[in-house]
């Protein structure tokens, strides 16, 4: 699927085809490899905290996230909708997005009680790659005044 | 220096489908030209320091 992302990486990264090339294999390895439920509740969490419209716009098939919780995502630790995983998850990545270096011990403890250490490493993985994609391109965005 | 207590289980690692373009693609940022030699160094060792990272 063609998204105003993979369109301004593709525009962007023209010139340097193995380093998009890389981030694409990145990418859809990171939908392949964790729980795609997980990953576009991630997704979406992101794009909200960072202003990223166009990516708020989307749905991720795969996902299968009804509107519903979709829409209650922003509740996401008081609605009955989400599982403890993926509330485990989701306030994993609002510390990641917010301050990285400053995530909390006791918050990817809990993703890996719930999830599963090599459950861990492979989200982590997956929400670097997602997170980076959305911030470089909203980066370029605002540089290069593009619309999202 | 950060003495953070490692979050992962030893010898932990993605998957190596997913491990392997994400390395790779890091690689391919490093091997870019557009940015002088010295601030890819300075950005790589201010990135490493925030994310703890030690290798």
């Amino acid at each position: 699927m063609t998204t105003a992302t993979s369109a301004t990486l593709s525009t962007h990264l023209a010139q340097f085809p193995d380093v998009l090339e890389q981030l694409t294999a990145a990418h859809e390895a990171a939908w392949v490899t964790v729980d795609p439920h997980i990953l576009e509740l991630c997704r979406l969490r992101i794009a909200s905290m960072l202003g990223a419209e166009a990516e708020m716009a989307i749905n991720t098939p795969q996902a299968a996230l009804t509107a519903e919780k979709r829409s209650a995502l922003s509740q996401w630790p008081l609605s009955p909708l989400f599982t403890e995983s993926e509330k485990a998850c989701l306030a994993f990545t609002e510390e990641f997005v917010i301050d990285v270096a400053s995530l909390q011990e006791t918050t990817a403890i809990r993703v890996g009680e719930l999830l599963g250490q090599q459950e861990l490493a492979d989200f982590v993985s997956a929400l670097l790659v997602v997170e980076q994609r959305i911030r470089i391109s909203l980066a370029w965005q605002t540089l290069f005044g593009e619309e999202q | 220096m950060n003495t953070r207590n490692a979050r992962i289980a030893p010898k932990t690692y993605a998957a190596v489908p997913l491990r392997t373009p994400l390395g790779d693609w890091q690689a391919a940022v490093v091997r870019m030209t557009a940015l002088d030699p010295i601030t890819t160094e300075l950005v790589r060792l201010r990135c490493a320091r925030y994310h703890d990272c030690k290798t």
